[in-house]
């Protein structure tokens, strides 16, 4: 069997020269099987990064250690790791914790200022915190270096809102990515909000998904109100605890499409504009929405119970991450896999494209580790473009933070053969997806108390009067740090 | 069979001197009763020879040597509790036996049990040798326990008013049967009571208890007959014997008494 | 006629009250054999076929989602640390806490009350405000992520309960009793281990019974100080909720199997506790 002919076609393959059903056709012609060629590629991306003139040996024999979250990315990363072993000779340990825990078991390891851990998973909310605090290294320290970073890394291949998401000037008010910022994490995997519904049911209702919040809120009340004779349970499901979850996926991309803003920024100071009339108003049609088609324990609901509901088949659709509606789909446990269907969601009807709020999953280097050099290869590795086109292909590192693998051919097959809408959601949201939010150190607390208020609201208070003292909390919030 | 010398022998506790200066030498084999009204610090005494206690000041001394400083199990002496102690996690048999196996680590075990029998029987308690303390009456409980301060025949057994737990009529019986008892172990025993009926009935001699220190060492006749002082006349007299104040005198060969201006 | 009715009465009251207590009990038993299909149904299954595919899973910690992704659980050892931490903070807190507890009980000493109450006391603070502190104590003494340090920390919960739970029942043995058992030739350890202890052990095994489920149910010590490799299952079951399922039926297995040790020790602690009723008064 001619060997060193797969391996070339391996080769033209990783170029881009080649679609991955042929490399498959041709890998069966040499009767390779799947596995067999899985591995070969990785040896053979390996190999191609070796060949660089970079030396990606330097760091040999030092074992780094991650605090990692329970994610399939992380699952994907594990599943290449051995690659990375084998191209740098470096050791990597892992710690990986359940969601519900792992924040605060990361500001645990930072506040203490401990060592143990090398580098660690975060999302860039939580670096408006830990960066002013010293806790994280500037990553532009590296990405610039051309010492430390090698040649094939391509920084810029990584979508630009992302990049600019995931850096901040530490200045109350300031623009992620304007000048100034400093790059506390880097982009590893993405979730835009926006619409997954069952097209079965929407099929049966002989509905086309919403093209705007008020036909949205009609049409999760004709699935609530006709529930009882129908699998479903109810029409929209949103998160609605207690916390920022509830204001960040859906909420917030709703909210910006209006052209609303949590704050007005004057010069630094910033004042809270939840209780502007245009907010009142918007505030009043997602309550309805909520109130009167959401799920019936909505306060309790975080990423979890919405993804669980339309993946058993209680909700019709959800205005959440598309790839909370990505994952429940390609897992065949869930009675409705394969049902979705995804919609580039634009909830102002004068608006002309979506404008989702963007969770980040990103990659940050602790500012106490002893061995930032070679968690920095670890780091461009992991994001560096050959992994990121083995997890978005392979595995479900979806979405995938970078152009170069939306646009190939490889990933747009997955994504199209699994799910229907997914591709044009992507295309017709990205230039509007960024973080909508202002970015200032009391994030989590502003956040908890809008949730908290719409809350209320959802249960009968007043809309002005509700955000009125909302606003008023929050002012007084921020006076007391000094940003009013 | 051991004598004992106290020596000046005194215990406090805070500013409360319970005993003070106490003195008292107690003979080989003699049937020794303590006796003192509630509160006279019987129950210290005992306490303070068993090693359950160590004195302040004096001595005690067991055939001549100073025992003071001995813990307990290094004494030769046992002791009958007042509430008994028994061991409510074993049965009565192995709380008779309890002293056997302390003391002698190789007794092999039919030996243990021919004694244990042995002493169960002379005290009536053969049939309960297989019950747990919580199934005996207090008639019970109280044999046990003395069949446990005699099984190893020590020199000095300490009876802790031994009688006070239990019902009059088995302390009627054991008033009788006690010294009969006593007397096959060969044993010097010294014997707390605040019944002045029992001193008499059992001691050899009866000391007599209160301000911290003996007031009377005598045999019960002479105690009673010649007290040393009104208050052991006054513990002595069931009803309690009257007092007045008199003046006795000699005359015309007569004793003349005049109680209140009566003249006899 | 009357006490029919009555004991009628009673019975229902008594199923009653065990379906209300039970009732949740029974219905996650009967979830760790169903599918997440049946589980999730919008009418709930009452007859289904039974599977042991969730245990074999747990066990084989590996569960394979056809055509989509593997799941990794490490439940075997999340549960060999619960057991490690347990047992090991239990038998730490026996050995220190039932000699403290007899100390506490019997002598009085300078400032003992107030060494009880300090110990008391640390049953009290938040465990967070001591967390953080601790964490860089241990990371600073290369005390991170070992059992040992967890079971030093657990001490925290489990000695003070143990020990003023154990002290009121060494308080309430006549002192005669060891008196006496020393008056027949034995040493003050031998009273201490024939006697004080065997008539406190109802004490004992109730609050080593109460320590166990402490160090068990445990959380945040083992979350702060430890790595994921040392985590107990009240950790690491959190790890069954993932990004595209819920696993109810996994969950509802865990659960079983979690709460098995305790349900285990319980029963076999039973005999002690009843018997420490049955041994009546002690004094006297």
């Amino acid at each position: 069997m001619s060997h060193s002919k797969m391996k070339s076609a391996i080769d033209t393959f990783l170029k881009g020269k080649m679609s991955r059903r042929d490399l498959l056709i041709k890998a069966g012609r040499y009767g390779i099987g799947f596995a067999a060629l899985t591995k070969l590629m990785g040896m053979q991306v390996t190999s191609a990064l070796a060949a660089q003139d970079f030396d990606w040996k330097k760091h040999s024999g030092t074992t780094i250690k991650l605090l990692m979250n329970k994610h399939p990315y992380m699952d994907s990363m594990i599943a290449e790791l051995d690659n990375f072993k084998a191209l740098t000779g470096m050791n990597v340990e892992y710690d990986i914790f359940a969601e519900d825990v792992y924040f605060d078991k990361v500001t645990a390891a930072l506040s203490s200022k401990s060592s143990e851990y090398d580098a660690f998973m975060t999302g860039a909310y939580m670096t408006w915190t830990y960066g002013p605090a010293g806790w994280c290294a500037d990553l532009n320290d590296f990405i610039q270096d051309s010492n430390k970073t090698n040649p094939s890394y391509n920084w810029n291949d990584v979508v630009g809102n992302l990049r600019d998401a995931c850096s901040w000037s530490g200045v109350a008010g300031d623009v992620p990515g304007a000048a100034g910022s400093k790059q506390w994490c880097m982009p590893w995997g993405f979730e835009l909000n926006s619409v997954t519904y069952n097209m079965r049911y929407f099929e049966k209702a002989g509905m086309k998904p919403p093209g705007d919040l008020v036909e949205m809120t009609d049409q999760a009340e004709y699935f609530t109100k006709n529930a009882g004779s129908n699998e479903w349970s109810y029409g929209i499901g949103t998160r609605g605890s207690r916390s920022w979850a509830t204001i960040h996926p859906g909420f917030m991309s709703a909210y910006a499409n209006y052209g609303l803003v949590d704050f007005e920024n004057n010069g630094g100071k910033l004042k809270a504009a939840m209780n502007s009339q245009a907010s009142k108003d918007f505030h009043k049609q997602w309550v309805k929405m909520i109130a009167s088609s959401g799920p019936a324990n909505w306060s309790g609901y975080t990423w979890y119970e919405v993804g669980n509901d339309i993946g058993a088949g209680a909700s019709a659709m959800i205005f959440d991450a598309d790839i909370l509606g990505y994952f429940f789909n390609g897992n065949p446990d869930n009675k409705e896999a394969g049902n979705f269907g995804f919609h580039g969601f634009t909830p102002n009807p004068s608006a002309s494209a979506p404008t989702p709020n963007v969770w980040i999953w990103s990659l940050a280097m602790s500012n106490f580790s002893k061995k930032k050099d070679a968690a920095w290869y670890w780091m461009q590795w992991c994001n560096g473009p050959e992994n990121a086109m083995a997890g978005g292909v392979k595995h479900n590192q979806v979405n995938p933070v970078r152009e170069s693998v939306w646009a190939s051919g490889d990933f747009d097959d997955k994504i199209r053969g699994t799910s229907p809408g997914y591709m044009e959601q992507y295309n017709s949201s990205i230039d509007g997806s960024k973080i909508h939010f202002t970015a200032q150190p009391l994030f989590f607390e502003t956040t908890t108390e809008w949730a908290a208020a719409l809350q209320e609201m959802q249960t009968g208070s007043n809309v002005d009067e509700t955000l009125d003292k909302l606003a008023s909390k929050i002012d007084r919030m921020m006076k007391d740090v000094g940003l009013a | 069979m051991s004598y004992l010398d106290l020596d000046n022998l005194s215990k406090s506790f805070k500013d409360d001197k319970i005993i003070s200066n106490l003195n008292a030498k107690i003979e080989k084999g003699e049937f020794f009763v303590v006796f003192g009204p509630s509160g006279s610090g019987k129950t210290v005494l005992l306490r303070l020879l068993s090693g359950i206690m160590m004195a302040d000041s004096g001595e005690i001394k067991m055939d001549n040597q100073i025992i003071n400083e001995l813990h307990p199990e290094e004494r030769d002496v046992s002791m009958a509790f007042q509430n008994f102690a028994l061991y409510p996690h074993m049965k009565a048999y192995e709380n008779i036996a309890s002293p056997l196996r302390a003391k002698n680590k190789n007794m092999p075990e039919n030996e243990i049990h021919e004694k244990v029998n042995e002493i169960a029987n002379l005290l009536k308690i053969g049939h309960v040798l297989n019950q747990f303390p919580k199934e005996l009456s207090n008639g019970q409980k109280q044999r046990t326990s003395l069949a446990r301060s005699l099984v190893d025949k020590p020199s000095v057994v300490l009876l802790d008013d031994p009688l006070r737990n239990v019902d009059a009529k088995i302390r009627f019986e054991m008033r009788l049967e006690l010294p009969k008892v006593l007397k096959e172990f060969n044993t010097t025993v010294i014997y707390i009571t605040q019944d002045f009926r029992e001193a008499m009935a059992l001691g050899d001699r009866i000391a007599v208890l209160y301000d911290g220190k003996f007031n009377d060492i005598d045999s019960p006749k002479n105690i009673y007959q010649n007290p040393s002082s009104l208050t052991t006349a006054k513990l002595f007299g069931d009803p309690t014997i009257n007092n007045f104040d008199a003046t006795i005198k000699k005359q015309n060969g007569f004793v003349e008494v005049d109680v209140n201006g009566e003249h006899f | 006629m009357s006490i029919n009715v009555w004991s009628i009465l009673k019975f229902f009251a008594y199923v009653a009250i065990i379906m209300f207590f039970l009732f949740p009990i029974a219905w996650i038993f009967n979830m760790s054999f169903m599918t997440n299909d049946e589980i999730l149904r919008k009418v709930p299954v009452l007859f289904y076929e039974p599977t042991f595919k969730n245990y074999i899973g747990l066990w084989e910690g590996e569960i394979a989602i056809e055509g989509f992704a593997t799941m990794y659980v490490y439940f075997k050892q999340n549960l060999i640390n619960s057991a490690i931490l347990s047992v090991g903070s239990v038998s730490v807190t026996l050995l220190l806490g039932v000699p403290a507890a007899y100390a506490f009980a019997r002598y009085k000493f300078k400032g003992g009350e107030d060494i009880a109450f300090t110990l008391l006391s640390f049953r009290f603070a938040p465990a967070l405000l001591i967390i953080l502190p601790l964490n860089l104590y241990f990371s600073e003494i290369g005390l991170y992520d070992s059992y040992f340090a967890l079971i030093w920390v657990y001490q925290l919960i489990t000695l003070p309960l143990l020990l003023w739970i154990v002290r009121g029942y060494f308080e309430d043995i006549s002192p005669d009793i060891e008196y006496a058992y020393r008056l027949d030739g034995h040493s003050w350890f031998q009273s201490f281990w024939k006697i004080s202890i065997p008539l406190a052990k109802p004490g004992i095994a109730a609050a080593s019974l109460l320590c166990f489920i402490y160090a068990w149910n445990n959380f945040v010590f083992a979350l702060i100080l430890g790595s994921s490799q040392i985590q107990p299952v009240t950790v690491g079951a959190l790890a069954f909720i993932t990004a595209s399922a819920i696993p109810y039926g996994l969950i509802a297995c865990g659960i079983v199997v979690s709460v098995l040790p305790t349900l285990i020790l319980a029963l076999f602690i039973q005999k002690y506790l009843v018997q420490g009723l049955s041994l009546g008064a002690i004094k006297g």
